[in-house]
């Protein structure tokens, strides 16, 4: 006899943590199955370690063990990720997916807490409003949301409040803050926490941002700058995105949902348990449970009519193709992700950027969404450009040296000793739009070690995203100038890598179980009882970070769970 | 010439003596010590990388094998001696020559001593290493005495950075260096 459970959460990280802890503080007794193992106090405690979570990326599932591959367009054969892949070792284990374990992602994230705005569950309407019907290329498959920002916004809010993000507001129900972020979408109140203590350069760039005649504010930063609920206020030690958190600053579901929903004594969770397959009845329609492989890979069968899957975008696809969950053809289609913008800066004074979180900082969001000026580039759709003063170690720092330079030998050697301490760096991030070319499938040919299909990721980036990258070179330029800079470069464009751990789109939410997924709960279409959440819901991706989003819409899901049942 | 007395006496836990003097070589061409600050061999980067690879598998210790005989044998052809008997200047004519071919690095495992990625994927492993070696938590085997930290002003594994540290401009090398052995060493002593 199979065992079985009133409901089955499986993957305990941003999404999954927020849904168990509602299910069980409702009385639903829940199992947790997560691939990941259970991070230990220790580890918690003396995580300044870099060989250990930079170079080694012990916090990352390998591609040993979680093989995806991927290739830019349909002629070409997939690999390994490539930019990860070899025998040099992990050395971009910030693109890969994210952290495993419960806690998911937000053990390692960097906490930038975004709400979108309202121009951003519009997208497509707003571009084709402003630059015509043909603005978008042909095999573009945006649509708008099925719901806008009023309908998430009490979500939002349970998100800051529940959880704990700290900030300034910009616009409390209508009334302007010229401190907080002023194109936000209305609020019904603040953030409970103030915004964090800023990173030594910072100051430097916000200065240079308003003498350009920009707004900048500070980072909404799922970081608590005060003590809250379960959080401790941040010291700033500055091991922080890549990191786990010793204080428990950074707000990690792994603490905060997690630990609450243990807490109500409902939750059991089972770490190193990795869910294979969705299992459903005869007629395909209804969820019956699922099969995991324990870590000696022995499988294990739990039946239960009510599963949600909160493995992230691309494990959540992966899963569903698995198991044959994709009747409309629409799993895995329109992945976006995020093609990164960083440059750094040699400042003239010490900016030591190894102190605090990668958040204590500032950002400018005057060309983000909509507000991105009329431009000949060809730019659709903005950025929020973001000041990245600190979080930033040896070992990564020398990863990212300018071009041209030898990277060995004295010259490197004075270049480095003297600069180290003077870096800093500006941010932005642009949104690829979903297209008939980018997807996800099974790999035809790569397995994991059980046998099971690996993702095959097949993305190239668009000459929107180069025309934006560009765009946004130019207006970080002008910054690092205004700054006093005497070196500014830029990481190669476009990035040579495809996974920002900002993946979205890939079971997409909608009313017409045609040209979607899930609904805007995230239950499937096909299959009644199965719930798949996060950012794979989202339609279009944001110039924003997506995290605050999914984990809003884990409320709405949960809600809509509780009152069915 | 082996690096130094001490580094002779030590028991590689992977290289042989022979492996262990061209990646040390090597190393000392990427972080050089001749201007009298620290470099990888004051770091003790080749012991970093030693253990380091001791624990890899084995397409890694390959890589190392490998690439040291493909390296020695490119330098006897050209000079006829071994990478780590030629004076600096000839080792930095090698090392970019290698370097130069990373147009043909392969970002898999190289297939033998005859792929021709290999030397390239080979340079550009032992960079990874020693740049881990230099700015490691000394645990590790590399960065001995946090020199590698002392050398760039990185105050190591700190608890937190009060505000005043964190005033722009401040100057970071006052701050006391930290290990991770010291943190633990601190909150044994809390305990007690
Ligand atoms: C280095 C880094 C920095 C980031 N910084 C930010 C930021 O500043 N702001 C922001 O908004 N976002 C950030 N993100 C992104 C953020 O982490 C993700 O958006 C978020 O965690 C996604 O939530 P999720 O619930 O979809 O999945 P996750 O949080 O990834 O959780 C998925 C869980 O599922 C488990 N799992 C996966 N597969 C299986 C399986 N087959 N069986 C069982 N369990 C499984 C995993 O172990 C994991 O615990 C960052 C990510 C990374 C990697
Ligand atoms: S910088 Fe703050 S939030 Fe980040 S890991 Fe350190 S103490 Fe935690």
């Amino acid at each position: 006899m199979p065992e079985t459970a009133e409901a089955v959460v499986v993957g305990l990280g941003a999404s999954g943590g927020i849904i168990a802890e509602q299910l069980t503080r409702a009385g639903i007794r829940v199992l947790a199955l997560d691939k990941g193992p259970v991070h230990t106090s220790e580890e918690f405690t003396f995580k300044q370690d870099e060989v250990k979570y930079y170079s080694r990326g012990s916090l990352v599932p390998q591609l040993a063990t979680d093989p995806v591959t991927w290739r830019p367009d349909e002629t070409s054969t997939a690999r390994l990720l490539p930019w990860a892949a070899g025998v040099r070792g992990n050395s971009e284990p910030l693109h890969l997916p994210p952290s495993i374990g419960p806690g998911g992602g937000t053990l390692h994230w960097g906490g930038a807490s975004w709400r979108h705005r309202d121009a951003d569950f519009h997208m497509k309407s707003l571009i084709e409003e402003r630059f015509g019907p043909d603005a978008l290329e042909e095999d573009s498959t945006m649509v708008d949301w099925p719901i806008g920002y009023d309908d998430l916004e009490p979500y939002y809010d349970r998100v800051e409040w529940e959880l704990g993000v700290s900030g300034r507001a910009g616009n409390v129900k209508g009334a302007p803050d010229p401190e907080g972020n002023p194109y936000e979408s209305p609020r019904e109140r603040g953030f409970p926490m103030p915004p964090l203590r800023t990173a030594p350069a910072d100051d430097r760039f916000k200065a240079a941002c308003q003498s350009l005649g920009y707004r900048p504010f500070q980072q909404p930063a799922a970081v608590a700058s005060t003590d809250y609920k379960s959080l401790k206020g941040c010291e700033y030690c500055g091991f922080c995105h890549g990191f786990l958190c010793h204080v428990n600053a950074k707000q990690s579901s792994r603490i905060t949902s997690v630990e609450a929903a243990l807490q109500t004594g409902n939750l059991e969770i089972r770490s190193n348990s990795r869910v294979f397959r969705l299992d459903r009845d005869p007629s395909g329609r209804r969820i019956t449970g699922v099969s995991y492989f324990d870590p000696d890979g022995n499988v294990h069968q739990v039946q239960s009519n009510l599963v949600v899957v909160a493995c992230y975008a691309l494990e959540n696809s992966r899963l569903l193709l698995a198991s044959g969950i994709n009747a409309n053809g629409q799993v895995g289609q329109n992945f976006m992700t995020h093609s990164f913008g960083w440059c750094s800066l040699v400042l003239p004074e010490f900016s030591n950027p190894f102190m605090a979180p990668l958040v204590a900082a500032s950002v400018v969001d005057d060309l983000n969404c909509d507000g991105v000026p009329d431009n000949d580039e060809g730019v659709l759709w903005g950025s929020v450009l973001t000041s990245i003063p600190g979080d930033l170690q040896p070992i990564e720092a020398a990863h990212n040296l300018p071009p041209g330079m030898r990277r060995w030998g004295q010259g490197f050697k004075d270049w480095f000793s003297e600069n180290y301490r003077r870096l800093m760096g500006i941010h932005n991030q642009v949104p690829s739009f979903p297209s008939k070319k980018y997807y996800c499938d099974l790999d035809p040919v790569v397995k994991d070690k059980f046998g099971q299909p690996a993702l095959r990721i097949t993305h190239d980036w668009s000459e929107h995203d180069l025309a934006a990258l560009k765009y946004f070179e130019k207006v970080k330029r002008a910054i690092a100038e205004e700054m006093g800079a005497t070196q500014f470069w830029s990481e190669p464009t476009p990035p040579a890598y495809h996974l920002s751990t900002h993946e979205v789109g890939t079971h997409r939410m909608g009313e017409n179980p045609a040209d979607s997924v899930v609904d805007i709960y995230g239950e499937s279409h096909e299959c009644k009882g199965l719930y798949v959440v996060g950012g794979g819901q989202f339609p279009t991706l944001s110039g924003y970070n997506p995290t605050q989003t999914l984990q809003a819409l884990a409320y709405l899901s949960a809600d809509h769970i509780l009152d069915k049942v | 010439m082996p690096a130094t007395n001490e580094t002779t006496l030590t028991q590689w836990r992977f290289f042989t003596e022979a492996e262990a003097e061209t990646v040390d070589a090597i190393c000392a061409r990427i972080f050089p010590s001749s201007d009298g600050k620290p470099g990888a061999r004051e770091t003790k980067v080749i012991t970093y990388i030693d253990r380091t690879t001791a624990n890899e598998e084995e397409a890694l210790r390959r890589c190392y094998r490998d690439g040291v005989e493909a390296l020695n044998a490119l330098t006897s052809e050209l000079y006829g001696q071994r990478f780590a008997e030629l004076t600096d200047e000839r080792q930095d004519e090698v090392l970019e020559r290698v370097e130069a071919s990373t147009a043909t690095e392969s970002t898999g495992a190289p297939e033998g001593p005859e792929d021709e990625g290999l030397l390239a994927t080979f340079f550009a492993l032992v960079w990874e290493h020693t740049i881990q070696g230099m700015f490691c938590d000394p645990q590790y085997g590399g960065n001995h005495e946090a020199l590698g930290w002392q050398l760039v002003g990185f105050p190591g594994a700190q608890w937190g950075y009060d505000a005043e540290q964190m005033r722009p401009g401040f100057d970071s090398k006052t701050i006391p260096i930290k290990t991770l052995e010291d943190l633990r060493r601190e909150l044994r002593r809390a305990d007690a």
